[in-house]
């Protein structure tokens, strides 16, 4: 199933983006490393890993920054290797949104359907404007706006061209937290809405968890992982993937989240259960974390969702969890 | 892309190489042969040139240039450090306390050393006030010496000092000097253990940038210390001109050269390239 | 505090003292440095010489001509220089940068007099803008580059992504965006060159002499208030045009 569900497409859905043992060596290290991914049409799609696993890389290839060594770059049936950034019918919008600071949001949107030699675009970049939410601000220079509302004329600047492919680089980064969940909101529904396909880049897994159709975990130049959501936070491949979407507990080759790690001074009868002494425990408001440490030395977090419930240094305690709970990962 | 980039250095790279990179070579190439009887540059190649800079004659004005761009940088420094922190310290007018330091760099180099030959010529302004108050009879011979040199220089080129040091003072963490008073460090143990110490690469920069200059002055020597203090600069233009001997000229120029670049490359060894 | 504000002001007073006095006795009716009376005698005489006035547009058009040529130069070549480095390219500017004024002059000096003897040309106003476009290069990348430094690269990538082509992303984008550096190395070169004597007696010729050379003749020849009266009008003029370029720059 999840060999199907990886490299093939969902039932139905055309394939978008195409990219064929793409590889990229730079003088250090080949950053990418053969990858191959088949992204369907009107796909939330984000590819996942640390810093300098290469996502940015495949994403600067897509757009046409860089080209690849080996491998191709296939968009629509129709190869992009070697076009230039201005011939891909793909946008993006930057980290750092490089809107153009000597022009106003209206005209940074209007640059690039100016470039296209358009004359009536002035519809296309009010409604643009207006469907992230800055009619009213059209006028205003970048550095008159606020972080959020670069971020969104960066989107909507991207979007006017009605690219057939959008990238995302790390978009959502340079925003304060409370801010980035609304924003994360706004971009899922603003993508549902029009149904392009979306290519978003990041290293922070809940924002790929909670966007994404469909996720590709990156390490070290190559893929871990493709999968939904569900299926590499539930069913992680590898130890990477399995400790990169969350906190793990390794009792030898088996994992099990803090969250399904159960916790009590006894354990229920019908259980196995294993022998641990309390460190710490760790209010965190809506839990409490409790590491405690067995007998091989190890220590195990078990996260406790009655916040009511206390544990001292030096007590003895029982740690125990479903089998069904448990991650098996190859390696 | 490659073809644009290519255009588009095409220009300087004509510029740099007849008009700097050549001419140099020209001078290399000068510096190895003979002075012709009239004057010229003739065969055969020689060394001769470079044995003559150990000449006492021409070895002393090299030496007294060293010390008195030495001087000029040691007071460059001294007047340089209290203005710059001077300057960081008044948050409120920084940005033109510091214009007021450039404002007249921007003004030409001539004017203002024409304005030192007004003050301490024979017939200056300081020696008719002094006359005029009675305190002296003869005028003071202020004009025409190695101290009326070093003024000079110091005017010239204290904002290349106060610059450098200026942007290595702000980018001092704030935090640092209450982390010292914090500690117990009294004001001027924190100038002293922190500030000083912080600051060395800005005042290594300054020293540089005011020495390179002062070292090749020409202007400088020529009007404030007229034929009697004369450096570096002067012994090569003179060659060229009155004395005719292009080869010697331009082993000299060669020598204050290689003395440039040695210092230079010395500051960016230790401090890397961004510290000029 | 206390002291440091005292030894700041005294800095001050040695960096401008001497201009302002300069300047005041230019109004001064006696040719001596005693006060007589408010006069603007050497204004006017400074004004009737036509040596000083055929000198002053020598100037004015040297530095003119250098400065749109060395800006243009310089600008692409810091441009040329951002894109992808040439560390023999920029450690020649820089090297020619802190070349002393007199050895870059008497290099130039022997270049052209070599450069005669195989083409028929002689010293005059060409060899001297040639000669300062060649060291104001070096003031117009510095500037430039430092520019180029603090802006980002995900502009020019913007552009392209949008659909601008190589040349339309630096003509609309890069060149705005470096407009106020732009200007301010206009004005660097503009000043360097108006100023410049050592290179410039140098290289000149007959027909090519400045105001700083004559400055540099009459200075020499002794206390003359029409040099403090052309010293006044260049410290007034200069001290407007950055006044003027920094309003500029703000808008």
């Amino acid at each position: 199933m999840a060999v199907i569900f990886g490299k093939g497409n969902l039932l139905g859905m055309a394939t978008a983006l195409e990219l064929k043992a793409l590889v990229k060596q730079f003088p250090t290290a080949r950053v990418v490393d053969g990858i191959s991914l088949d992204i369907p049409k009107g796909c939330f799609y984000s590819l996942l890993g640390p810093s300098g696993c290469g996502k940015t890389t495949i994403l600067r290839m897509i757009a046409g920054f860089s080209e690849p060594d080996e491998g191709d770059i296939i968009l629509n049936g129709r190869r992009l290797n070697g076009l230039r950034p201005y011939e891909r019918p793909v946008t993006t919008v930057f980290q750092s949104y490089a809107l153009f600071p000597h022009l106003t949001a209206y005209e940074n949107v209007a640059f690039g359907l100016r470039r296209r030699g358009e004359t009536n675009f002035d519809k296309k970049v009010r409604d643009s404007l207006a469907m992230v939410g800055l009619a009213e601000k059209a006028e205003r220079f970048p550095a008159n706006l606020s972080g959020g509302e670069k971020q969104r004329t960066a989107l909507a600047r991207a979007l006017v061209l009605e690219p057939e492919l959008l990238l995302l680089d790390e978009p959502l980064s340079a925003l304060d937290p409370a801010l980035r969940k609304r924003v994360r909101l706004e971009l899922k529904q603003i993508q549902q809405r029009i149904g392009i396909t979306f290519v978003f880049i990041s290293h922070d897994q809940e924002e790929a968890l909670s966007l994404s159709d469909r996720i590709a975990v990156m390490n070290k130049g190559k893929i871990e992982q493709i999968g939904t959501p569900r299926e590499i936070y539930l069913q992680p491949a590898t130890r990477f993937v399995a400790g990169f979407l969350g906190a793990v507990n390794w009792i030898g080759p088996v994992g099990v989240r803090p969250e399904w790690t159960r916790i009590g001074r006894t354990a229920p009868g019908d259980v196995d259960s294993v022998a641990a002494t309390v460190e710490t425990a760790v209010f965190l408001g809506d839990s409490v974390h409790v590491h405690a440490k067995t007998a091989d030395g190890s220590v195990i977090t078990a996260q406790v969702h009655d916040s009511a419930v206390d544990y001292e240094h030096g007590e003895q305690v029982r740690l125990w969890w479903d089998k069904s709970d448990e991650l098996r990962v190859s390696q | 892309m490659k073809h644009l980039r290519a255009m588009f250095l095409a220009p300087s790279v004509f510029f740099t190489v007849v008009l700097f990179l050549i001419p140099l070579t020209i001078i290399v190439s000068y510096s190895l042969r003979t002075r012709g009887v009239y004057g010229g540059v003739v065969d055969p190649w020689t060394i001769e040139n470079y044995a003559r800079l150990f000449d006492p004659l021409y070895g002393m004005i090299m030496v007294r240039s060293v010390f008195m761009s030495l001087a000029a940088t040691a007071l460059c420094l001294l007047a340089g450090f209290p203005t710059a922190l001077f300057i960081v310290r008044n948050e409120k007018h920084k940005s033109l306390l510091l214009n007021l330091i450039m404002l007249p760099f921007w003004t030409s180099f001539l004017v203002r050393t024409y304005a030192w030959m007004f003050l301490l010529r024979d017939t200056g302004l300081i020696n008719s006030a002094l006359i005029a108050m009675g305190i002296i009879k003869e005028p003071l011979p202020l004009l025409y010496n190695e101290t009326a040199v070093i003024v000079g220089l110091v005017y010239g080129y204290l904002p290349f000092a106060v610059l450098p040091i200026f942007s290595n003072l702000e980018r001092l963490d704030k935090a640092l000097l209450e982390a010292a008073a914090d500690l117990g460090a009294k004001p001027w143990e924190t100038m002293f253990h922190v500030v000083l110490p912080l600051c060395a690469p800005g005042l290594r920069a300054a020293g540089v940038l005011v020495f390179i200059p002062c070292l090749g002055a020409y202007l400088t020597p020529d009007l404030l210390g007229g034929g009697k203090s004369i450096m570096i600069g002067n012994l090569i233009q003179n060659q060229f001109t009155t004395a005719r001997d292009w080869p010697f000229g331009s082993a000299i120029s060669l020598a204050l050269m290689a003395g440039v670049m040695v210092l230079l490359i010395v500051l960016i060894r230790r401090d890397g390239e961004e510290a000029l | 505090m206390r002291p440091l504000t005292w030894f700041a002001v005294g800095i001050y007073a040695f960096l401008h003292v001497p201009l302002l006095i300069l300047c005041a006795f230019s109004f001064n009716s006696s040719r001596f440095t005693i006060w007589e009376e408010f006069s603007l005698e050497w204004y006017r005489q400074m004004f009737t010489d036509a040596q000083l006035g055929e000198a002053a547009l020598n100037s004015l058009l040297i530095a003119a001509a250098s400065t749109v040529l060395a800006t243009v130069i310089g600008t692409l070549c810091s441009y040329g220089l951002w894109k992808k480095q040439a560390k023999w390219l920029s450690g020649s500017l820089y090297l020619s940068l802190v070349t002393p004024e007199i050895i870059s002059g008497i290099s130039l000096l022997a270049f052209f007099q070599w450069a005669f003897r195989h083409w028929q040309f002689q010293l005059g106003m060409h060899t001297v803008i040639l000669a300062h476009v060649a060291f104001s290069i070096s003031y117009v990348v510095l500037v430039v580059m430092a520019r180029l430094r603090t802006a980002e690269p995900a502009l020019e990538e913007a552009a392209l992504d949008l659909g601008a082509n190589e040349w339309q992303a630096f003509w609309l984008v890069t060149l705005p965006m470096l407009r106020p550096g732009i200007m301010a190395a206009a004005l660097l070169a503009f000043t360097v060159s108006f100023d410049d004597y050592v290179i410039t007696s140098l290289v000149a010729g007959v027909d090519s002499e400045t105001l700083p050379m004559v400055l540099y003749a009459m200075a020499r020849r002794g206390a003359n208030p029409v040099v403090s009266a052309i010293s006044a009008l260049i410290f007034v003029g200069f001290g407007a045009l950055i006044l003027i370029s920094e309003r500029l720059q703000k808008t």
